[in-house]
């Protein structure tokens, strides 16, 4: 193994380790590179520790949804406050995969359409 | 109990010899007379001094893709100074390099004869050739440290201190919280171990503590100008047999237990001339070790303990403590830290365990008594009742007591 692609897995496996997995994917859009992948707070860093690996891409919209909550108040959040937060950004998030869905259900149909086709020319 | 309110000891006292009913008189026999010893019985002791607090501990990541096997030979003198070692590097399950590592200035370890013959070995057997600095920098810390590598051997400790060029006692280390700058935490888990340096330059050094003939901890010491402490994911393949099997095993015995494909070969000359044949005996071992390992691998991931790492499998202790954790029982204090301490000491007053002590080893004597010695690992009965086909009877029933029982009809 050469000395570049030795650096390129050094640098691989600090990101994947800072990660805390070996084979990440984006939860949202199905990207695997090591490279892109941020920690999203679902809930928003104030109010709660639970994280989901997102792509820069993915990040960046549910980040744009976040925005849309409410402004938060002063103080410590209640309980009420921190499951409604957190409610929100599984919406944000759902909102994201609706539209993923969408297109993984478009294209497994056309796979399928595609193969159907083949078969139906190749049978004489 | 005395008068006073105080707990006294029983006092050692001859027991009474009292004539069997009939009024027959007391045979004597040749039996030593018996001696009522003191029952020492358990107690719950509160510390007078709360110990420190302990660092929080964070998820660490697991061991990456890559794993790195490797053996040394030495020679048989008192010193046992390394000749050579063999290695093998695997992603995933496909190998990815396979090579020789060699001392080469040392004439007391190998002649130049002897290298020549490892030289033609390795251009021969297409193996990468490396002196032992070359192997400790660019393999056994590039892809051991930096590639987060799972470093795997038979009975590591041995050779890692094969690889160390100094060596001095462990120390204890002390932390500072990042959230509170304030709290210092002082850690003395490697106290009683050694610290050694394996490379010239700037590389963390590998703590070694032995805890018995066949566990230790391993850890890689922080650098002082590094950010995160990563502590490695040493595996020693004698270590997870005697865990997962319930006994020790050489390699070769492990090798036909296991049944691997490619099992030990003949042992060899060792510290004499290095021949081919010795070679092929060396890179046999090192294929045997990983074989062995990925065997034992695949035997623990189909217990699915999924909240526990190989690489922190020490005994067959591990692996029952691994299904509570599992289970997610916690320990009983931590669940009920305000229950009275004065109910748990009288608990632990009334249990009485059986005992066995040796005092006299290794000389054939008569006994008066004899009990059957059971194996200590019974005591886990949780894990040495299951099989990965079968788990314990309390795992595999676990989500049924979770619920409770069925409502009759």
């Amino acid at each position: 193994m050469d000395n570049r692609k030795k650096r390129v897995e050094r640098f691989k496996q600090t990101r994947l380790e800072s990660l805390m997995t070996n084979e990440p994917i984006c939860k949202t859009c199905g990207e695997m590179h090591f490279s892109v992948f941020e920690k999203h707070h679902l809930a928003g860093q104030r109010y709660s520790d639970v994280i989901v690996l997102e792509c820069k891409n993915c990040h960046a919209k549910l980040t744009a949804l976040q925005k849309g909550h409410p402004p938060p108040s002063g103080g410590d959040p209640s309980l009420e406050e921190v499951i409604g937060r957190f409610l929100l950004g599984l919406a944000d998030f759902f909102e994201l995969l609706i539209d993923s869905l969408r297109k993984f259900g478009e294209y497994l149909i056309e796979q399928a359409r595609a193969a159907g086709n083949a078969t139906a020319e190749a049978t004489p | 109990m005395s008068k006073h309110g105080q707990l006294e000891m029983p006092q050692r006292r001859r027991p009474h010899k009292q004539a069997p009913k009939g009024g027959a008189p007391l045979e004597r026999t040749a039996l030593p007379p018996v001696d009522t010893l003191d029952i020492a019985v358990r107690a719950y002791a509160e510390p007078l001094k709360q110990p420190s607090p302990k660092r929080q501990k964070k998820r660490s990541a697991p061991p990456s893709v890559w794993t790195l096997v490797f053996d040394t030979e030495t020679t048989v003198d008192a010193s046992q100074r390394l000749r050579f070692g063999t290695y093998r590097v695997y992603k995933k399950s496909d190998l990815a390099e396979q090579g020789i590592f060699y001392v080469p200035d040392d004439p007391l370890a190998l002649s130049r004869q002897d290298i020549a013959t490892i030289k033609s070995y390795a251009r021969r057997n297409r193996c990468e050739l490396r002196t032992v600095a070359d192997f400790v920098d660019n393999v056994f810390y590039e892809i051991g440290y930096h590639w987060r590598a799972a470093i795997v051997g038979f009975n590591l400790p041995f050779d890692l201190s094969r690889l160390a060029n100094d060596h001095e006692a462990a120390r204890a280390v002390t932390f500072t919280s990042k959230d509170d700058p304030e709290l210092k935490v002082t850690s003395r888990s490697m106290v009683g171990g050694f610290t050694f340096r394996l490379s010239e330059s700037n590389r963390p050094r590998v703590r070694i503590k032995h805890r018995s003939s066949r566990d230790a901890f391993y850890q890689f010491t922080s650098l002082i100008r590094s950010g995160r402490a990563r502590r490695g994911f040493f595996i020693d393949v004698k270590t997870i047999a005697a865990a997962l099997l319930g006994k020790p095993f050489t390699l070769k015995k492990l090798a036909e237990e296991l049944k691997v494909e490619h099992g030990k070969l003949q042992e060899n000359a060792h510290g004499g001339p290095v021949t081919p044949k010795y070679l092929d005996y060396a890179v046999r071992d090192t294929l045997a070790t990983w074989e062995c390992f990925h065997v034992l691998r695949d035997r623990f991931y189909a217990y699915q303990l999924t909240q526990t790492p190989l690489h922190s499998l020490h005994s067959e202790a591990s692996l029952g403590k691994a299904y509570l954790k599992q289970m997610g029982v916690r320990p009983f204090l931590e669940v009920q830290p305000d229950f009275p301490k004065e109910l748990l000491g009288a608990a632990m007053c009334s249990y009485f365990g059986g005992r066995s002590e040796v005092h006299i080893r290794r000389k054939v004597t008569r006994v008066l008594y004899c009990a059957s010695v059971l194996p200590c690992h019974l005591g886990y009965p949780s894990a040495a009742a299951g099989t990965p086909q079968r788990p314990p009877v309390l795992f595999a029933n676990w989500p049924f007591l979770n619920r409770g029982a069925p409502a009759q009809e």
